[in-house]
């Protein structure tokens, strides 16, 4: 059914777009991970992105990393390249049914000039646009401290012109705009839909050696309202706001609002990977207005060396939070009488939602990637987490309510199986 | 770790003395008659489609021997063919460029580039003829 569906879109294509005759070299191809990953907690879940529905605790659990896509394209003539790709992995309501993040057509109409266009991943960090297949990059998966977000599925156009900077330089200007396709799972509630939220960026990346440094900015704009029970506590707000005669409940009602709200994000890169090194660093800054996404720092720096098939590699992710900006509520946390109860949980609820996306945190990682077999590699992975003040927002928590009596430590041992089939000519 | 880092450089040491010089070579009709070590870099790495005549690339690989293959991309950007596989899994699964056609020996390098104008390979230089035009040579002295 897939494939057909990615033979219909090339012979499409083809007829849209003038080619005498139909996809002579339709590719099928796979890739995929099969991890197995525990952590040394049962009082907080870890998980590698912001889309999947809850995290891996110290029983051995093969669904934080495992994946599996299959990916059909064509060279529909010289310059148009169709891709579609199905994935199943874990995701925010905790299944693996497989999906479509990527359906792309490709166009390079001149020389020094790409188009893209359909469904595709959009990320700006090195290893974002790619980040579902594990055998592209050093690690067992990318640094949850950057790319945990999970906003990054889109259905655009992308456009890159390339230039010659200087001799021996490439430069590659970008700019993409789109609409998201996602669904976040938000803890013990349900998923928040941002589907149809309007995202668009540029990005600068110069090529030169064994260097690609990058710079750039992207911003997004949500269309969509936050689940229940936010609007019912929204509600709840206004209602004593009114009440009370004192216009500060409504007003954190107002805060606690999604749609309307922006994140923009600035960030640069760089990356050295020739010889036997690969490094790589990167820092983004996020600003939101969103009470849901308060501003971040985040960064990491990567290192590895190649021994032959072996890769030792280490690196260190931060995430900072910006401290968490809990509404004033004026008079709701001091109302007596019968109301009282319904104020006080009121008032509970708004601060644990402040408190949820606390997260500032360290990841320190350590590994071995093996490249044993053409197509195939095995990494041996162990991160430490650590959360000075028991930031919660990247990670699951089970319970609900206060937070959990976690020290901040969390120690993630993995294993991966990445391979790939075909993708070769 | 030393001891077998020692032994990883005289393994390829004695390797890329095996390989002699690699000539980069182009569709005699091409209309292109040298292409940089840049130029070439960012043909077989997917950054750039067009030849400099503006003809649409097709980079050939030849990956029999393996030596041949690990020996150009070691010259060329200085890459280990496990390196290079992972990038090209990177552009191919994002869906910008598919990876250069893959050939088996040198005659089938040579065959597919003297039939179509925009193809560009490489093949060791004693195994050259007169249907392709040299463009760039990758010596078995040291790297480009």
């Amino acid at each position: 059914m897939r494939v057909s569906g990615a033979y219909g879109l090339a012979v499409w294509a083809t007829t849209v777009l003038g080619a005498q005759e139909p996809a002579r070299n339709l590719q099928i191809s796979a890739f995929g991970t099969l991890g197995l990953a525990r952590t040394d907690s049962d009082l907080v879940g870890f998980r590698r992105d912001g889309v999947q529905y809850d995290g891996i605790f110290t029983k051995l659990s093969g669904k934080l990393d495992s994946r599996l896509g299959v990916q059909a394209s064509a060279q529909l003539r010289p310059g148009l390249l169709a891709t579609v790709q199905v994935l199943s992995r874990e995701r925010y309501d905790g299944s693996f049914k497989p999906g479509i993040p990527w359906a792309t057509l490709t166009w390079s109409p001149a020389p020094g000039l790409q188009v893209r266009a359909g469904v595709f991943n959009f990320n700006e960090t090195p290893a974002g646009d790619n980040m579902e297949v594990g055998h592209t990059y050093l690690w067992a998966r990318p640094p949850v401290e950057v790319m945990g977000g999970g906003l990054t599925t889109v259905r655009g156009i992308w456009v890159a012109r390339t230039f010659e900077a200087w001799p021996g330089a490439t430069l590659e200007a970008s700019a993409q705009y789109g609409t998201l396709l996602v669904k976040q799972p938000i803890d013990h509630v349900g998923a928040w839909d941002v589907t149809g939220s309007p995202t668009g960026g540029a990005r600068l990346v110069l090529y030169t050696g064994g260097w690609r440094i990058g710079a750039g900015a992207a911003a997004l704009k949500f269309t969509t309202n936050v689940p229940e029970p936010i609007p019912t506590i929204q509600t709840l707000l206004r209602g004593f706001g009114g009440a009370l005669g004192d216009p500060r409940p409504a007003r954190a009602a107002d805060a606690l609002d999604g749609r309307g709200r922006t994140l923009s994000t600035a960030f640069v890169h760089a990356v050295w990977a020739q010889g036997p090194w690969e490094v790589q660093g990167y820092v983004g800054r996020v600003i939101s207005n969103a009470f849901s996404s308060p501003a971040t720092w985040q960064g990491y720096a990567s290192l590895g060396h190649r021994l032959g098939s072996l890769v030792p590699y280490a690196m260190a992710a931060r995430l900072e939070v910006g401290a968490p900006r809990v509404p004033d509520l004026g008079p709701l946390r001091t109302v007596t009488g019968p109301m009282a109860p319904q104020a006080a949980y009121l008032a509970y609820a708004v601060d644990t939602i402040a408190r949820a996306r606390a997260a500032n945190q360290w990841t320190y990682t350590a590994g071995l990637r093996w490249d044993f077999a053409p197509g195939a590699d095995l990494k041996f992975q162990v991160d430490s987490l650590r959360s000075p003040d028991r930031g919660t927002g990247n990670l699951y928590v089970p319970t609900q309510g206060d937070p959990p009596p976690w020290n901040g430590r969390l120690t993630v041992f993995s294993v991966t199986l990445d391979f790939q089939v075909g993708g070769g000519r | 770790m030393i001891g077998r880092a020692a032994f990883l450089l005289v393994a390829a040491c004695r390797l890329w003395g095996q390989v002699g010089d690699l000539a980069v070579v182009v569709n005699a009709d091409s209309g292109v008659v040298s292409v940089s070590p840049e130029e070439a870099r960012n043909l077989f790495l997917g950054r750039q489609r067009y030849l400099r005549s503006e003809l649409m690339a097709l980079p050939v690989e030849q990956v029999v021997p393996e030596a041949t293959r690990e020996q150009f991309y070691a010259r060329l950007v200085r890459m280990p063919v496990a390196q290079v596989r992972a990038y090209w899994a990177r552009l191919y699964f994002t869906g910008k460029a598919q990876p250069p056609l893959q050939t088996g020996s040198a005659e089938e390098t040579l065959g597919i580039v003297a039939a179509n104008r925009g193809a560009i390979g490489f093949v060791e230089k004693e195994k050259l003829d007169r249907r392709v035009r040299v463009v760039l040579v990758l010596s078995g002295k040291g790297p480009a």
